[in-house]
């Protein structure tokens, strides 16, 4: 392959390693604050930024009983995601000589206190809703950023040829899509969970009974009856209106990535990288559907619920790997 | 002779004095018509000492029926009716907190009135309360704090309480500015007690209101006794 002089940089090893732990933690965090949600347990620490008075790394282990474990957890896990950040931003700095990349490492330690600052606010002001979803927001951008990071010093990306052989203009349309919709859903996904909507409507592949939901009196009368059996809380129709959205979301997203599925499975010269992404990326969203399926018939099993939001932000991170790959060198990395 | 009638009316002298010291009551029952979803047995393995404090495993209370159907820990209140200024008693209101349940599920409380919840179980507890219109809060009760005391300054309709650190525990409270409620028994049974006569409207008031609905009632109270029985029914499937 030819080597890329546009670029010419020598990433430290440890620094490339210690980018792709950073995103291995981000995945692991997210999962536990999605198994912090899915529990309801995320006052079970009534204070911050000490736990029941401790600090962080005080807090006796034979306490961490019940929601603590899980609360607690999330706040020691986010602490070592944070120091990671910290580490990998500085060691950028002075390591590499690319100056995006050490806004970007400075910009995702910005990020990851912000992050850490509105963590502490739901505790603080009781988990006002807006704060709560910005919350679950930031936590996916961050994931976005430490992937672009790691991207950015990979020796993929040291060694990618300028001007691709191959034209991966017509995937970066499909590409943009599938990122930018798999990120709206992740919005609307974290508005459902934060406004108890996950259990909206409490029948799948149906709505309410319907195939097409009408939005009216009957239809929530319908699903009222199915939460009085279910014994699960009753809801309002916008929260009917949230969770259909996230429904429609899911769709939307299956469509865009059979697009780009579909392009990639043509092209006869595509990277192999490339081709084995688009296959992870299909599995991901068969197992994304079955585990939403699943949420809903578990009533909302918080495991099952937790791995749903983990493997949506599995499918986000390789969307947005996807994008990285198929932007031109050129476009992408001016310094 | 006249021992006898001073006795006869000295009798009726205190059954007069008793009645109206006691004051007159509104009674009754509250059932469920209809086919109950089935409380399911509480997990309680997040800890170990809430399993240990339990010997049988405590089961939901979201719809708790006897074996009549009638409805316990409804909370039956008046809404209208009374002209008394209430002061709020001494005595606290005691919520406990043993086996990781709390005991007992509903309470009334009248505003400015002391509530004690206490912590039994020797675990960590948070009270995370979720008033409307008194200010919400979420204060821990580590296993030495055995005692945490609060006062609500407003009254409010009932609001839930909760412990995140153990999901399944929550309890109700309704603050009142009144003493004229009660909560029913495991048999659907209530009693309001110390009321004059006249006419009360009355609320029975569930925590699963807006699977039940809610009921009001307007009583006559013209003796010592006025019986008003409440049905809470499920909402029909489809109109």
């Amino acid at each position: 392959m030819e080597e890329n002089n546009y670029h010419k940089r020598t990433s430290n090893i440890w620094v490339r390693r210690l980018s792709k732990l950073l995103v291995l933690s981000t995945l692991f965090l997210i999962f536990a604050g999605a198994l912090v949600k899915s529990h309801e347990v995320g006052l079970s620490v009534p204070d911050w930024p000490t736990s029941y008075g401790y600090q962080m790394f005080a807090f006796p282990l034979s306490d961490m009983i019940g929601g603590i474990f899980y609360e607690h957890g999330h706040r020691m896990i986010a602490a070592i995601v944070g120091l990671l950040t910290l580490i990998l931003a500085f060691s950028i700095y002075h390591t590499d000589d690319q100056l995006w990349l050490k806004k970007t490492g400075f910009f995702a330690l910005g990020l990851v206190i912000a992050q850490g600052l509105f963590g502490g606010l739901t505790v603080l002001f009781l988990q006002p809703t807006p704060i709560s979803v910005i919350h679950a927001l930031f936590a996916q951008t961050f994931f976005m950023v430490t992937i672009l990071i790691a991207y950015g010093l990979s020796d993929e990306r040291a060694h990618r040829i300028p001007y691709d052989k191959v034209d991966y203009a017509e995937l970066r349309i499909p590409a943009y899509w599938v990122t930018g919709l798999v990120y709206v859903q992740l919005i609307i996904g974290a508005l459902m969970r934060h406004t108890q909507s996950g259990l909206a409507i409490p029948d799948f592949p149906l709505a309410g009974g319907y195939l097409l939901p009408p939005f009216n009196q009957a239809m929530l009368n319908t699903v009222h009856a199915m939460q009085f059996d279910l014994d699960v809380p009753f809801v309002s129709m916008s929260q009917v209106v949230v969770h259909f959205l996230h429904r429609l979301g899911g769709v939307s997203v299956a469509i865009a990535i059979g697009w780009l599925s579909w392009k990639i499975y043509q092209m006869k010269d595509s990277d192999n990288r490339i081709y084995r992404q688009t296959v992870l990326l299909d599995m991901l969203l068969l197992l994304q559907i079955t585990l939403g399926a699943f949420t809903i018939w578990s009533l909302k099993e918080p495991l099952i619920t937790s791995i749903h939001v983990v493997n949506g932000a599995a499918i986000l991170g390789v969307s947005m790997l996807m994008v990285l790959r198929v932007l031109p060198l050129k476009l992408q990395w001016k310094n | 002779m006249v021992v006898r009638k001073l006795m006869v009316q000295m009798i009726v002298f205190l059954s007069a004095v008793g009645i109206i010291y006691a004051g007159g009551s509104i009674t009754g029952t509250i059932t469920f018509d209809g086919k109950a979803p089935k409380m399911k047995p509480l997990k309680l393995d997040a800890d170990p000492i809430c399993v240990a404090n339990n010997e049988v495993v405590p089961k939901k209370e979201g719809l708790v029926l006897d074996e009549n159907k009638g409805v316990k820990n409804v909370l039956v209140f008046i809404i209208e009716g009374l002209n008394i200024d209430y002061s709020s008693p001494e005595e606290p209101v005691v919520i406990d907190q043993k086996g990781c349940v709390y005991s007992p599920h509903v309470v009334g409380i009248m505003a400015g009135q002391q509530l004690d919840i206490l912590n039994n179980d020797g675990t960590l507890h948070n009270i995370h309360g979720l008033p409307k219109v008194n200010k919400e809060f979420n204060k821990a009760m580590p296993r030495t704090k055995k005692t945490l005391s609060m006062v609500f300054g407003k009254p409010e309709a009932p609001f839930k309480v909760k412990c995140d650190v153990h999901p399944w525990m929550g309890a109700y409270i309704g603050v009142f500015d009144h003493p004229c409620y009660s909560v029913t028994a495991s048999d659907g049974t209530y009693e309001i007690t110390g009321l004059e006569p006249g006419t009360y409207v009355i609320e029975a008031w569930h925590e699963n209101r807006k699977k039940l609905g809610s009921q009001t009632a307007t009583v006559i109270l013209k003796d010592s006794v006025a019986i008003q029985d409440f049905t809470f029914k499920r909402l029909p499937k489809k109109e």
